[in-house]
């Protein structure tokens, strides 16, 4: 058992680890800057110009804050899966809510060419807000099919097995969209179902993050009808909470987070579902006042990571971010199915 | 009781006995049908064997590959072969990734009914009567040849714009085989083309239609890095249909024009420096030192900035990596498509970090509109236009007064 102590030592470590991350994801990447140059670009008052500024902050900044956003995003939102449907193995990849988000795009990239909607022509910002929504629909309404069944099944991994056929289904439909778009449509969409950090500008990363950032804050708010819940539905009643409206507003703002990260980057597998758990273990807790804070902390080092990890030394180009978190995520949902039996969760 | 077990045992031994004679008569019997049945297999197989080897020593003597007397009429292409000798024409086709592999091979006959030994999928009686074309930019070298009317199908009718095919599509002259890389198998084999045309992307894959009477013919066009290797490929097309003089008078021409605007740039003193494709979702997939571009780039008197690279497809780089080389570089070459047209607006709304290339500041993007000038379809048939386009775009003074038709450098 942790002590008190030992974990506000945990807490003190690990804003300096995102630090060291962060500065490491500015420093490091296929053309070597310096560690002065680096410093000082990011500390000058002057107008950045020469070619390793610009990369430094138009190409290194913008990724580094969109992946340590996307972590904390997609990090909370697996948290409040979990603890909402009360699965350890809820997460936006996995019960395929990330796929919902991706549908949306589909139909807005795929179809939207088709009816003479031209996305390209559209201004930035409404490109930008309309790829959300689409993404946030999508996510909305996989999160309601989930909600739907998981309330006439209990048993968690069948809601687990549901949430891997919606995002076949959710693949089929994408496919069939597919073959009846256009090429330069298609061509689109393929590129952003890659999955990439790499896409967005300055103002669009800067966006995500304060928008993350304002959501994230906001869930710190929630942390005692959270840890009600966990303790069942019976006794969050009985503490005077409305459960089904705690249960909506986290669906919500999971959705709403999954959502923001996947317009911008694409499906990013495995880190919702995997954060939470790394996050259990190494506080020993269920407690959201630890366990919310500590997930925040986790999902941007773990994705800072990740991004840096994708970066591979010696090559000019960069391993697509989804094998990385993939290789990170997957050997943890193993662990928690085989740990889950042991505790009979299954 | 025991006389009773007695006479059930001699009963059954009777019946054991009946029984064994009969399956005896039965596998006498059927090991005599057999014996027939292989005696039989192996004469077939033994003829065939005859066959084969009459048609193999026939054609492949033909062609001794030690009589130098017999010699390649093609010179730019590096992917196909046609040799002549005796009235007969054989073509060889290379491995596109190997080119000392042999990928197959044709032998070309007037009549068919000549032919004494098997009549294998390899030998074509020409003029070909019907061919499936699964290429927009082999429909163009039908057009040239005037025998559009030997195409009786097509394959992602949505991408054509060739205007003559799509009339012949309208009119139900030509149908659809294939929509976003599926093929309409049933309806192929109910059309029953003599050959198709096909571009094997996938060289690991088999065609499905491998295994029928149609000759599926690959056309690896695609992969020639010398813009007139890839516009000899006419030759290929013609010999199916006995337009090779035809395609010799146009290919002639081609190369004469491309190599008079070639040598335009030999003398120059500048050769300002130009990067290539854009980048795509944490990739830019730049063009390799001795691809197609590369190429062109070269003959128009232009610096390719990495035309030291040994590859002859594309490679992706981080886009730091291409930013770090090319931020100074002279020129900007892009081929795309967008539906109001190209401005700098619209390259800097697609990504803010192009404006940091000196070559939008500058405003020195050379653009080509693959749509609106369909370079897909007709470009191949006209490297000496584009030829000519990149050199007026990197040195107008060499070509006053030239119109561009497919690249052109936005002011």
């Amino acid at each position: 058992m942790l002590t008190r102590k030992n974990r506000i030592i945990i807490f003190a470590i690990l804003p300096g680890i995102i630090v060291l991350l962060f500065i490491m994801n500015l420093w490091y990447g296929s053309v070597s800057i310096g560690w002065f140059e680096v410093l000082t670009t990011l500390f000058s008052s002057t107008e950045s110009n020469t070619s390793s500024q610009i990369i430094i902050m138009q190409y290194r900044l913008p990724q580094a804050i969109t992946a340590m956003s996307v972590g904390i995003g997609l990090s909370v939102a697996g948290l409040l899966l979990q603890t909402t449907f009360s699965n350890p193995l809820a997460g936006p990849s996995v019960l395929g809510i990330s796929a919902g988000a991706s549908l949306g795009v589909a139909l807005l990239v795929l179809l939207g060419g088709a009816s003479g909607l031209q996305i390209g022509s559209l201004s930035m910002v409404l490109n930008d807000f309309t790829m959300f929504i689409a993404a946030f629909g999508g996510a909305l309404v996989v999160l309601l099919i989930i909600i739907f069944v998981s309330g006439k099944i209990g048993n968690v991994v069948t809601v687990l097995i549901i949430g891997i056929m919606i995002g076949y289904l959710v693949s089929a439909i994408v496919g069939t969209l597919q073959f009846f778009s256009s090429s330069e449509d298609l061509h689109s969409f393929v590129l952003w179902g890659l999955g990439s950090f790499s896409k967005t500008t300055v103002t669009q990363s800067i966006s995500i993050f304060s928008v993350t950032f304002l959501i994230t804050i906001g869930s710190l708010f929630f942390v005692k009808p959270l840890n009600a819940l966990l303790l069942g539905h019976r006794y969050a009643v009985s503490s005077g909470f409305n459960v089904k409206l705690m249960q909506s507003i986290f669906i919500l703002i999971a959705g709403f987070l999954i959502a923001l990260g996947t317009a911008f980057t694409g499906p990013i597998a495995f880190v919702g579902l995997a954060v939470p758990h790394i996050a259990r273990t190494i506080f020993n807790t269920s407690n959201h006042s630890i366990l919310l804070p500590a997930v925040i902390l986790i999902g941007a080092a773990l994705t800072l990571a990740c991004n840096l990890l994708s970066k591979l030394p010696g090559y000019d180009a960069s391993l697509p971010i989804n094998a990385v978190t993939s290789m990170v995520g997957a050997p943890v949902v193993i662990w928690v199915i085989i740990k889950g039996r042991r505790m009979n969760i299954g | 009781m025991n006389n009773a077990i007695v006479v059930k045992l001699k009963r059954r031994t009777i019946n054991y006995i009946c029984i064994s004679k009969l399956v005896g008569l039965k596998l006498v019997k059927s090991s005599v049908s057999i014996l027939v049945i292989s005696i039989l297999c192996w004469f077939m197989l033994f003829c065939a064997g005859c066959n084969q080897s009459v048609k193999s020593t026939s054609f492949e003597d033909l062609f001794n590959s030690e009589d130098t007397s017999i010699v390649s009429s093609i010179v730019y292409a590096e992917g196909f072969d046609i040799y002549k000798h005796k009235g007969t024409t054989k073509l060889v086709i290379y491995h596109p990734h190997d080119k000392d592999k042999i990928f197959g091979t044709y032998f070309f006959v007037d009549n068919i009914d000549d032919i004494k030994y098997s009549k294998a999928s390899n030998i074509i009686e020409t003029p070909v009567d019907s061919v499936a074309v699964f290429s927009a930019t082999q429909l163009n070298a039908f057009g040239k040849l005037g025998i559009l009317d030997k195409v009786i199908a097509i394959s992602e009718s949505d991408y054509i714009q060739n205007p003559e095919v799509l009339e012949m599509f309208n009119n139900k002259q030509i149908v659809n085989l294939a929509s976003n890389g599926n093929f309409f198998l049933e309806k192929t084999l109910e059309l029953d083309p003599k050959i198709i045309y096909y571009s094997p992307y996938n060289l690991a894959q088999k065609h499905p239609l491998a295994e029928t009477m149609i000759t599926m013919i690959p056309f690896f066009d695609f992969m020639e890095a010398d813009p007139l290797g890839r516009a000899e490929w006419i030759k290929f097309t013609a010999l199916f249909f006995g337009k090779e003089k035809l395609a010799n008078e146009i290919f002639d021409t081609i190369v004469t024009k491309y190599n008079n605007y070639k040598k335009l740039t030999f003398n120059i003193e500048y050769r300002p420096t130009v990067f290539s494709d854009k980048y795509y979702s944490g990739q830019w997939f730049v063009a390799g030192g001795q691809s197609y571009i590369a190429q062109l780039f070269r003959d128009a008197g232009a610096d390719y900035l990495w035309k030291d690279n040994e590859s002859n497809a594309s490679f992706n780089l981080d886009f730091e990596v291409v930013y770090n080389l090319a931020h100074n570089a002279d020129y900007w070459r892009i081929v795309g498509t967008y539906p109001e047209g190209f401005s700098y607006e619209q390259l800097k709304a697609e990504n803010e970090l192009y404006e940091n290339f000196d070559a939008v500041k500058n405003h020195k993007v050379i653009f080509c509109d693959s749509k609106k000038s369909s370079y897909f379809e007709t470009g191949t048939l006209e490297p000496h236009k584009i030829l000519g386009d990149l050199i007026f775009a990197f040195h107008p003074e060499l070509l006053p007064g030239h119109k561009p038709i497919y690249y052109r450098l936005y002011d």
